[in-house]
C-alpha cells in the first residue's frame, strides 16, 4: 500500500494580503513563511516521515515555477543530508537507508481543486493516494494517519481527516465553522463515516439547519459538529479514481439525462472497468452516479458523503478520521490561524532549547521562544518575544516585539510597539509607532506615531501611502473559503428517491 | 405481587393524604388511560385500550406494575371514553387494597379529546404538587426507574429551567415495537438536553422530508446527535409546570409534536428538555403492530424481571416450561395436541386432539377443538373454536364463537362475541365486530378526531351497513370494520397515512426472536407499504385501485374541502389548504377541480338525501358559496372546459336522482358567479353536446345552452341597436 502524496498548493486567499492574490506583493501561498521556513516544508517534511512512494506538488501554471526555485535549497539540503548518511551508515546497514522520494511539480489549469483532481491528476494515480494541503503542521505522525486508513471498512472509498481546534487564540470568527454531518456507527463494527456537510452561509441562506429524513432512516444516530474542521486530508482508495474517471465524460449531461443514468445502474455497471483486485477484499460496485467535480475537493468529498446514503441502495462510503486531541493540527489558512502556527513552530523551538539546557543568547533581548533571520540586525534595548523576524530586517531602538510575524526585510523605526501583527516583505515602519493586532501588506510604508488596533494596511495605490486611513480596509476579506456557496445544488432534485 | 416487591415500606392508606409529607419523597403518577387515537378499532369500541389484555393481562397492570417499581406513591388515572369500565377495574383490582404499594384515585375527564385537553383538565383540578411521572396506560417496560429520576434531579439542580426528562429507549431504526409515528430527537451530545423534535415520515414514506432545524436553537452547542433510534415510550417526569404550559397554549393537542416542539422552539418560554436514554424495554403498545410485537417480546422474556410467569394478578397462576410456554393451573390438553415455542395458555382452556399451537397467546376458558392450527395468534379469554380451524396471525377476542374448518387468514381481528360459522373463511387484513362501529365511533371510541363525525354521518348516509354474511355466514354474527381512517388528517402533511394493520406483508420482521441491539441494519426496505393497507387505510371502495399520488390526492383533497364546509372555513382557507395539498403532492389542477367537484357534489347529495333541502336549494347553497374555488383552480378556456366535463361526469357518477337537473344547477350557478363565461359554456357544449353518453343528463343543460344563445344575440342585437342609436 503505497501512497502517491499530491500537495494542492493553494492561492490563499484569505491569507491576503501577503499572498499573491492582488498585486504582487505578496508570496505565493506554500512559500509563506512559518518560522522563517516555506509553509511547504513542514508539508514535505511530514511526507518524508510518511514514507509515501511518490510527492508530487501541484500548483498553478504561473506558481509552479516560483515553488521550484524556492524549494531548490530544500532539495539539496535533502540530498546532502542523504549522502551523510549514506557515508555515515556502515555499508552492512544499508537497507535502513531510503532514497529520498521523488519530488514532482505539477503545473495545473483547473480552476477549482475538484477539477484538477479529476482531468489533470487522475491519468497519474497508480494505486491508493493521498490529497493533502499545503498549510498544515502537525505533531500527529503519518503513520497514524495511513493505520486509520488500512483499518478502513471495505466499503469504504476515502477517509478524510477532521481536526479540532486545540488553539484558543485562532479567532473563532475567522474559521468559517460548518455543521459536519458524521455517524459514528457505534451499534455497528464501521468505521466513523462522513455523511454532510453544511457551510454556515448555507444554514444561513436557507434559515434551517436542513438534515433529510432518509439520512436518519439509514444512519439513526447521526451527530453533527460545529467544532470540526476540515483538514483537507485525503487518504484515498484507487477506487475513487475509477468512480470519478468515468464520470469525466458524463459530467456535462444535463439533470434529466442523469437522473435516467441513474436508473438504469445496471447497464452503467456492466461498462465498468475492471479495478485492480484487492485480496481479502470485496470488491465494491461502484455505480457511476454522476459527480460534479467542478468544485473544491471539500465539496467533492461531501458529494460523496451524501451519495452514500441518499440512493436507496447504500453505496460505498467516505470515513472521518478525527484527529485525537492529543495532538496538534494546525492549518495556516487564515491569518490568525497562520500566526498561531508561527507561534507553535516558536514554541515548540524554545522548549526543544530548554530540553537541550541551551544557554540564553548572551544578553540580547531576543526571547529564546524568538526566531531571527539571517542579516537582522537588532539595535540597543529592543526586545523581541515570540515573535520570527525575516531575513534582512532592521529594528530600532527600544521597540518591543511581541508575537508577531515580521517578514523578510522590514524596517522598523525606533520606540515602536508592535504586538500581535504580521508584517509584510520590505515593509517600513516609522518611529513610535504602535501597531496591536494589525497586518501590513508588504512595502508598505508606515508612517511615524502610526497607532493601529485591529487593522488590515493594504496597498490601494502603492504610491499613496501618507495617508494611512484612506487606505484601512476592514480585516473581513472576501470569503472565499472552500465552502463557498453552492447553495444552489444543495436541494435540487439529487435522485434521492429513485424507485 | 407488585404491591410486596421492592419498594420503600410506605403505605399511604387511601384517603388519607398526609400533608406534612416532604414534596420530595411524594411521586405523584399521571396515567393517561386514554390513548385519544382509534387505532385499536373495533375492539377499542367496546373496552378501552388500556383494559385489552396483552399476553392475557390487562394492559393497565404492567403501567401499574412499572409505577409501583418506580416507587410512585399517588396515581391518578386520566379516563375520558370508557371512564367507567376504569374505573370499575381499579375499584375491583389489587391497586384499591389496603396493602397497595400507592393511593389510586380516577380523574374522569370525559370531555378530554387529546393529551393537551387533558392535560388542561389536570391543570384546572390542581392535583399535581410536584415532579410526576406521565405516562400512557399502554406501557410495557422494565426500565429502573430510578436512574431516570436521578438524572432527572440531577439535571434540574444543574439546569434550573429544567421542566421534562423524557425516558427514551434506544433500538434501532427498523424495531418493530418503534412507534408508528416515527420521530428525530436532536440532542445535545454533551448533556442529552433535547434540542429539537420533529416528526419524520416512514422510511417507506415517498415524501422528501426534511428536518428543518432552525440554527437558532443551535447557537451554544457544539456537538448534537440525531437520533432516529429511540422508542419513544412517553414516560416524561414532569414538572408541575407542565400543565400550566399546556393550559397557557391552549392549542396545544399532542405532548410531542405540539408541546415538546413547542416548548424547544418557544423564544419565550426557555424551558429545556432532557432525555434520559435507557437500553432496557420500554415500548407502548400503540397499534396493531406494536401489540404483536410486545406480547412476543414479553412471551420471550425480554422484558424480565416482569415476565408472565410473575403473576402480575392475583389470581392468576401461570408456571414458566423450557421454549417459553407458560400453562396456568386447570390447563386441559389432550394427548396428542402439540405446544410449541413462545405459548401461554390460562387456566381452564381446553385443547383438543391434534391441536397444534405455536407462539401464541390462549386466554382462559377456552375451547379449542380438535385439529386446529393456530400460530402467531391471540385468542382471547372464553372462545370456543371449532375443529379443524386454521388461525394464523390473528386476534380473536373474547367471547368469539368460531365454528369449524374455519380459515383466519393473516391479520385478522375478530372483535367481542363475534360468531364466524363453519366452513368459513376470512380473507386477509379484515377486522370484524359485534355491532356496527361507526356510530358509536363519535361518542364512545377512544377517538380524537372530529371529522369522524362527518365520515359517520355520510357514511350513514351513503350505505346501510349490513351484517358481513359473506364472512361470517349466515349463523354468523359479525360487521365489517372495515374504516380506519386516517385519525389525523390535519397531519397527513406531516405522517403519512400509516399501514395499521396486525398483518405483516415483511414476514421476515416477525417472529425473530433477536435482540434489540441486533436487529440493527438488516430492516430496511422491509416496511413497503402493505398492500392490504388499501382496505384499512382508504375511505371508500371507489378509491381502492392504488393510483398511488393522484389517488391520494383525490382522497385527500375531498376530505380537505369536505372538512371546509362542514366547518364554514372561509374560502381562503380551503383554498390555501387545497394548494399545499396540491404542490406537496404534486398534481395538476385538474385533480384539483376533480376533488372540488366530487366534494361538492358530495355535499348536494347530502343535503338531498337526507332531505335538508330541496334539489335546487341544495346546489344554489353549496355551490354559491363554494363554487368560487373554481375561480382559483381554472384560469383559461382550455380549463373552463375541462371543470364543465368534471362537473357533467361527477353528476353522472354521484347518482342523483335527477342529474340533469343538478348539472343543469350547477352550471348557472357557476355561470351567474361569473366563473364559467358563455364562450366556455358554448366550447364545452360543442365538444359534448353530439357525445352519445350522459344524454339524460344534457337534457336541461341543452335548453338552458340554447336560452343562453338566444339571450346572447338579442343582448348583442340590443347593444348594437343601442350602439346604432347612439
Amino acid at each position: 500500500m503505497d501512497f502517491q502524496a499530491f500537495i494542492f498548493c493553494g492561492k490563499g486567499y484569505n491569507l491576503a494580503p501577503f499572498t499573491q492574490t492582488k498585486g504582487d506583493t505578496g508570496v505565493s501561498k506554500a512559500l509563506l513563511p512559518v518560522a522563517n521556513r516555506h509553509m511547504i516544508e513542514y508539508v514535505l517534511d511530514w511526507c518524508e516521515q510518511a514514507n509515501f512512494k511518490e510527492i508530487n506538488i501541484v500548483a498553478d501554471n504561473e506558481e509552479i515555477d516560483v515553488i521550484h526555485e524556492a524549494l531548490s535549497s530544500y532539495m539539496k539540503i535533502r540530498e546532502s543530508q542523504y549522502e551523510i548518511l549514506a557515508k555515515t551508515l556502515a555499508p552492512h546497514h544499508s537497507q535502513h537507508l531510503r532514497k529520498p522520494v521523488p519530488i514532482q511539480f505539477i503545473a495545473t489549469k483547473g480552476e477549482t481543486t475538484g477539477a484538477i483532481l479529476q482531468r489533470e491528476l487522475l491519468s497519474k494515480i497508480t494505486g491508493d493516494f493521498v490529497l493533502l494541503p499545503c498549510d498544515f503542521i502537525t505533531d500527529i505522525p503519518p503513520q497514524i494517519f495511513i493505520d486509520q486508513y488500512r483499518n478502513k471498512d471495505p466499503d469504504n472509498l476515502a477517509m478524510s481527516v477532521s481536526y479540532r481546534n486545540t488553539f484558543e487564540n485562532i479567532d473563532k470568527k475567522q474559521l468559517d465553522f460548518s455543521y459536519t454531518v458524521y455517524s459514528e456507527n457505534e451499534d455497528s463494527v464501521k468505521q466513523p463515516v462522513l455523511l454532510d456537510v453544511y457551510s454556515k452561509k448555507d444554514v444561513e441562506n436557507s434559515k434551517y439547519l436542513q438534515i433529510r429524513t432518509h439520512l436518519l432512516w439509514r444512519y439513526p444516530n447521526a451527530s453533527v459538529s460545529k467544532k470540526l474542521l476540515n483538514s483537507f486530508v485525503y487518504f484515498c482508495s484507487y477506487e475513487l479514481v475509477e468512480l470519478l474517471t468515468e464520470e469525466s465524460k458524463l459530467s456535462f449531461t444535463s439533470e434529466t439525462e442523469s437522473e435516467e443514468f441513474e436508473d438504469d445502474t445496471v447497464t452503467s455497471e456492466s461498462h465498468r472497468q475492471v479495478i485492480k483486485p484487492t485480496p481479502f477484499r470485496k470488491r465494491n460496485k461502484l455505480v457511476k452516479d454522476p459527480i460534479n467535480c467542478c468544485k473544491s475537493l471539500a465539496k467533492v468529498f461531501r458529494d460523496l458523503g451524501r451519495r452514500s446514503w441518499q440512493h436507496s441502495a447504500p453505496r460505498e462510503t467516505i470515513g472521518v478520521f478525527i484527529l485525537p486531541s492529543l495532538g496538534c493540527f494546525i492549518r495556516s489558512n487564515v491569518l490568525s490561524a497562520y500566526m498561531e502556527a508561527n507561534r507553535y513552530m516558536l514554541r515548540m523551538k524554545a522548549s526543544m532549547l530548554a530540553a537541550q539546557g541551551a544557554p540564553a543568547i548572551g544578553n540580547s533581548a531576543v526571547g529564546a521562544d524568538s526566531v531571527v533571520g539571517a542579516e537582522c540586525s537588532i539595535s540597543e534595548k529592543t526586545s523581541v518575544k515570540l515573535s520570527v523576524l525575516g531575513k534582512n530586517c532592521k529594528i530600532g531602538k527600544r521597540c518591543r516585539i511581541v508575537g508577531c510575524v515580521i517578514l523578510d526585510g522590514v524596517e522598523i523605526d525606533d520606540e515602536c510597539i508592535l504586538e500581535n501583527a504580521v508584517i509584510g516583505n520590505f515593509t517600513k515602519i516609522g518611529k513610535k509607532c504602535k501597531l496591536t493586532n494589525s497586518y501590513v501588506e508588504g512595502s508598505y510604508i508606515v508612517n511615524s506615531r502610526t497607532v493601529l488596533k485591529g487593522e488590515t494596511l493594504t496597498h490601494i495605490f502603492i504610491e499613496e501611502s501618507e495617508d494611512t486611513s484612506d487606505s484601512l480596509e476592514s480585516s473581513e476579506e472576501e470569503d472565499t473559503s472552500e465552502y463557498s456557496d453552492d447553495y444552489d445544488d444543495e436541494f435540487e432534485d439529487d435522485g434521492l428517491f429513485e424507485r | 405481587m407488585a404491591g410486596k416487591k421492592g419498594k420503600t415500606p410506605k403505605k399511604s392508606v387511601g384517603g388519607g393524604k398526609k400533608p406534612e409529607v416532604v414534596q420530595d419523597e411524594r411521586l405523584q403518577a399521571i396515567v393517561l388511560t386514554d390513548s385519544f387515537e382509534t387505532r385499536f378499532m373495533p375492539l377499542t369500541a367496546v373496552k378501552p385500550r388500556c383494559l385489552l389484555p396483552l399476553a392475557n393481562v390487562p394492559l393497565i397492570e404492567y403501567t401499574l406494575e412499572f409505577l409501583a417499581k418506580a416507587g410512585a406513591s399517588e396515581v391518578y388515572l386520566v379516563c375520558a371514553s370508557h371512564a367507567d369500565q376504569v374505573s370499575a377495574y381499579i375499584e375491583t383490582s389489587k391497586w384499591n387494597m389496603p396493602w397497595s404499594p400507592f393511593r389510586v384515585s380516577t380523574i374522569m375527564s370525559l370531555e378530554s379529546r387529546s393529551v393537551g385537553d387533558a392535560m388542561r383538565d389536570l391543570d384546572n383540578r390542581g392535583v399535581i404538587t410536584g415532579d410526576f411521572i406521565l405516562v400512557s396506560g399502554d406501557l410495557v417496560t422494565n426500565m429502573e426507574f430510578d436512574k431516570a429520576l436521578e438524572f432527572h434531579r440531577k439535571k434540574k439542580a444543574e439546569d434550573k429551567d429544567h421542566i421534562v426528562t423524557m425516558c427514551l429507549s434506544k433500538a434501532s431504526q427498523f424495531y418493530r415495537t418503534r412507534c408508528h409515528e416515527p420521530a428525530a430527537f436532536i440532542l445535545d451530545k454533551s448533556n442529552n438536553r433535547c434540542l429539537y423534535y420533529q416528526d419524520i415520515p416512514l422510511a417507506s414514506s415517498k415524501h422528501k422530508t426534511s428536518l428543518a432545524i432552525d440554527p437558532e436553537l443551535l447557537e451554544d452547542v457544539d456537538e448534537f446527535t440525531l437520533r432516529n433510534d429511540l422508542i419513544d415510550c412517553h414516560v416524561d417526569i414532569c414538572s408541575p409546570l407542565v400543565p400550566a404550559i399546556f393550559q397557557e397554549n391552549f392549542d396545544y393537542q399532542y405532548l410531542r409534536r405540539d408541546f415538546v416542539k413547542g416548548v424547544l422552539t418557544s423564544d419565550l418560554l426557555k424551558k429545556s428538555i432532557y432525555s434520559f436514554i435507557t437500553d432496557e424495554y420500554a415500548a407502548r403498545v400503540e397499534s396493531w403492530q406494536t401489540y404483536d410485537a410486545i406480547s412476543q417480546d414479553f412471551i420471550a422474556r425480554w422484558c424480565y424481571p416482569m415476565v408472565l410467569n410473575t403473576n402480575l394478578l392475583d389470581d392468576q397462576t401461570y408456571s414458566y416450561e423450557s421454549e417459553h410456554i407458560y400453562k396456568e393451573k386447570d390447563v386441559v390438553l389432550a394427548q396428542s395436541c402439540k405446544i410449541g415455542k413462545r405459548t401461554a395458555i390460562g387456566s381452564g382452556s381446553k385443547i383438543g386432539e391434534g391441536t397444534k399451537i405455536q407462539n401464541s397467546v390462549i386466554g382462559r376458558n377456552c375451547y379449542i377443538g380438535e385439529n386446529i392450527i393456530i400460530r402467531d395468534s391471540f385468542i382471547w379469554d372464553n372462545t370456543v373454536i371449532g375443529a379443524k380451524s386454521l388461525i394464523e396471525h390473528s386476534l380473536v377476542a373474547s367471547g368469539v364463537k368460531i365454528g369449524s374448518n374455519v380459515i383466519l387468514n393473516d391479520g385478522c381481528v375478530i372483535g367481542f362475541n363475534v360468531m364466524v360459522d363453519d366452513n368459513m373463511e376470512i380473507p386477509m387484513g379484515t377486522r370484524i365486530s359485534e355491532t356496527p362501529v361507526r356510530k358509536k365511533a363519535t361518542q364512545f371510541s377512544d377517538s380524537a378526531s372530529y371529522e369522524d363525525d362527518e365520515t359517520a354521518k355520510q357514511d350513514e348516509s351513503t350505505k346501510v351497513i349490513s351484517p358481513a354474511y359473506e364472512l361470517v355466514g349466515t349463523d354468523g354474527v359479525g360487521y365489517v370494520y372495515d374504516s380506519d381512517k386516517a385519525e389525523d388528517d390535519d397531519d397527513a402533511s406531516v405522517i403519512d397515512v400509516v399501514t395499521n394493520s396486525l398483518t405483516y406483508k415483511f414476514d421476515d420482521l416477525y417472529l425473530s426472536d433477536d435482540s434489540i441491539s441486533s436487529t440493527a441494519g438488516k430492516r430496511k426496505k422491509k416496511r413497503s407499504m402493505s398492500t392490504n393497507s388499501i382496505y384499512t387505510d382508504r375511505e371508500g371502495d371507489d378509491y381502492e385501485d392504488d393510483e398511488e399520488d393522484e389517488e391520494d390526492f383525490a382522497v385527500e383533497a375531498i376530505a380537505t374541502v369536505e372538512r371546509a364546509m362542514e366547518n364554514n372555513h372561509d374560502l381562503d382557507t380551503a383554498l390555501l389548504e387545497l394548494n399545499t395539498l396540491r404542490m406537496s403532492i404534486n398534481v395538476s389542477y385538474h385533480e384539483v377541480r376533480s376533488a372540488t367537484v366530487v366534494a361538492l357534489l358530495r355535499r348536494v347529495y347530502h343535503f338531498i338525501a337526507t332531505q335538508t333541502l330541496g334539489a335546487k336549494d341544495a346546489v344554489q347553497k353549496v355551490f354559491s358559496q363554494w363554487g368560487m374555488m373554481f375561480q382559483r383552480q381554472a384560469f383559461d378556456q382550455e380549463e373552463f372546459v375541462d371543470l364543465s366535463n368534471l362537473l357533467l361526469e361527477k353528476v353522472v357518477a354521484q347518482g342523483f336522482e335527477k342529474p340533469e337537473f343538478i348539472l343543469f344547477s350547477a352550471l348557472t350557478c357557476l355561470y351567474d358567479l361569473d366563473i364559467l363565461d358563455e364562450d366556455a359554456v358554448y366550447t364545452w357544449w360543442d365538444q359534448v353536446s353530439q357525445e352519445e353518453k350522459y344524454s339524460q343528463a344534457k337534457t336541461l343543460t341543452a335548453k338552458w345552452i340554447e336560452w343562453l344563445k338566444t339571450a346572447d344575440e338579442e343582448s348583442s342585437e340590443e347593444e348594437s341597436e343601442e350602439s346604432e342609436s347612439e
